[in-house]
């Protein structure tokens, strides 16, 4: 099988913020779009994905019942490469944001003293040039700094493996609270339960040594970060992600993330995208070369 | 839940080395029976861990008939073992600040096969169509589909290669090839560079509840004279059911390996 569609790369965030340039038109995205017509293309990989025009067919289940999350998920579609501001509430690489119901940044709720610190720093400030993952990426927590994320789905865990940066973050769904027995790390600890048939992913105890990448912004945060995030399959190829975001020693009230839609990708495992640092630029530009692997 | 053995580290191969000498004494009495999945195969899930202490020697790079302590081997050889002339040679200018892991690069073994990369915990995911291994330490995975697929033609080789699994029995048999050739070998105490030729087959075995044996035969036909048949690891079940997060940063390092140790990593 052909993977043709290109959607990793070993990039860090504020420098590339890669993105799924272009190609597209593939067979392969039309079809995990549910869809004879071309795929819908983002202006941004900021820029969340519609709805389907109609469902793909029924939510797969697992043996418990439960909607089964597993599938690797992607944009769908094409994206553009913008640097990333800092802490400023505007489109990326583009004048202020002037749309009234253009969604809330988490750099927009900033306390005083953050919007201060701010403005000391620059995209080369982003902790993910040292291999650093973030504690979103451009969808969530589900992809970190690249564009594809599979979730493999048992009774006891949903695990969440990102493609760029090459992480795991390993969701316990059987009724347990979070561990008190761990250091703050990078990508906190998280806990889910099932709401209906929505996962609701409970994450604390962040190090606060990380930066938040959502909506082309990037964002220092505290360690009273607080994401909860609520995983819906609305149908068969479409998975849906609300996030909102405490960080009451940053931002003067909760965040809410405008809402994330990724397709289910026409191939069913993740390939190898490390950030090992030292070499990043080399292999984002032999990635790029390279069509990223995918032969 | 308290956690209190340390297993894990922030480490390159070549310096600190929390290597299992030879493979770990699994107790001999049976702890029950062997977990089954739905589809009637062993149940693999869980976190594994060598159950004991290690020590911590420094790494020596392709020297198959030395421990890592200077001491005569005992035992099997090593991938270095089977060198072939030319690549003995090559052995001889490399020096463990030359592994690749301090880049922040994954191993192709760690001290406990593909499981646990450079640190000493690996979590096993098992669902009916993959096995997932979780690595503690660099934090990362590899996914291994258990269904009965060939390995793929359409992605570029890897540090981790690519990997298929299958049934034989009771026990899961894992073909990894597709490796690049830019990322070092580690076991029993020795690095070794290899080439991309390298095929990996490991076996893992969950021999009752709480131990896992896994054998490993690596093939390198462009460094080694003969495929290395790995000595069998055998992994207890952990007391806790989830790892930690243990990232290997680069330029950070050094600094987390000190503050790790300090604060017995993590684990309160």
């Amino acid at each position: 099988m052909k993977q043709s569609w290109i959607a990793s790369s070993v990039v860090v965030a504020a420098t590339v913020a890669m993105m799924l340039l272009a190609h597209s038109g593939s067979a392969a995205a039309q079809n995990a779009a549910g869809s004879a017509s071309a795929p819908p293309v983002a202006r941004f990989f900021t820029d969340p994905l519609p709805p389907p025009k109609e469902s793909a067919g029924p939510v797969p289940r697992t043996a418990d019942g439960h909607p089964d999350l597993s599938g690797v998920w992607w944009p769908g579609g094409d994206v553009a490469v913008n640097t990333l501001p800092v802490g400023e509430s505007r489109a990326p690489s583009g004048p202020p944001r002037q749309d009234p119901a253009a969604p809330a940044l988490y750099a927009s709720l900033y306390q005083p003293s953050a919007a201060a610190k701010a403005t000391t720093l620059s995209e080369k400030d982003d902790p993910a040039l040292r291999c650093i993952p973030s504690v979103i990426g451009p969808h969530v927590s589900l992809l970190d700094q690249g564009y594809i994320g599979q979730i493999i789905q048992t009774p006891k865990f949903v695990v969440l493996l990102t493609e760029t940066y090459h992480g795991f973050k390993v969701i316990p769904i059987d009724g347990r609270p979070h561990r008190d027995d761990v250091a703050p790390s990078y990508r906190g600890d998280s806990v889910g339960r099932w709401e209906g048939d929505t996962l609701v992913v409970d994450t604390t105890n962040f190090n606060g040594q990380n930066w938040l990448f959502d909506h082309g912004n990037v964002s220092f945060y505290s360690d009273a970060l607080h994401v909860v995030e609520r995983y819906r399959r609305t149908d068969a190829n479409t998975l849906e992600i609300d996030t909102t975001i405490e960080d009451p020693t940053m931002i003067t009230q909760p965040w809410k993330v405008q809402t994330h839609r990724l397709r289910l990708a026409p191939f069913d495992q993740i390939m190898e995208v490390l950030c090992t640092n030292v070499e990043t630029a080399t292999l984002m530009e032999s990635a790029a070369k390279d069509n990223y692997g995918r032969k | 839940m308290k956690q209190p053995w340390i297993a894990s580290s922030v480490t390159g191969a070549a310096v600190i080395a929390m290597i299992v000498f030879g493979s770990s004494a699994a107790t001999a009495q049976d702890t029950g029976p062997v977990p089954r999945a739905a589809d009637g195969h062993p149940d693999l899930s869980g976190v594994w861990w060598s159950g004991a202490d290690v020590p911590v020697p420094n790494l020596k790079v392709g020297d198959g008939g030395t421990r890592p302590d200077g001491q005569p081997r005992q035992g099997p050889k090593t991938f270095a073992g089977f060198y072939q002339p030319w690549a003995a040679e090559k052995a001889k200018a490399l020096d463990e600040k030359d592994d690749p892991a301090l880049r922040c690069i994954p191993s192709i073994l760690g001290p406990h096969a593909s499981l646990t990369d450079q640190g000493l915990v690996g979590q096993i995911i098992q669902n009916p169509k993959f096995v997932v291994l979780l690595t503690e330490t660099y934090h990362s995975f590899k996914i291994i589909p258990t269904d009965g697929r060939g390995h793929r033609d359409d992605v570029a080789p890897s540090y981790r290669g690519d990997s298929v699994g299958h049934w034989e029995g009771d026990t899961l048999v894992v073909d990894t090839n597709n490796f690049n050739s830019d990322n070092w070998v580690l076991d029993h105490g020795n690095v070794s560079f290899h080439s991309d030729a390298l095929h990996l087959v490991e076996r893992y075995r969950r021999i009752d509840a709480k131990h896992l044996a896994i054998d490993a035969t690596v093939e390198d036909p462009n460094v080694l004279t003969q495929p290395w048949t790995v000595a069998t690891q055998t992994l207890e079940l952990a007391p806790f059911d989830q790892i930690m997060e243990v990232l290997c940063t680069n330029t950070g390092t050094v600094s987390l390996m000190e503050g790790a140790a300090k604060e017995n990593y993590g684990r309160k």
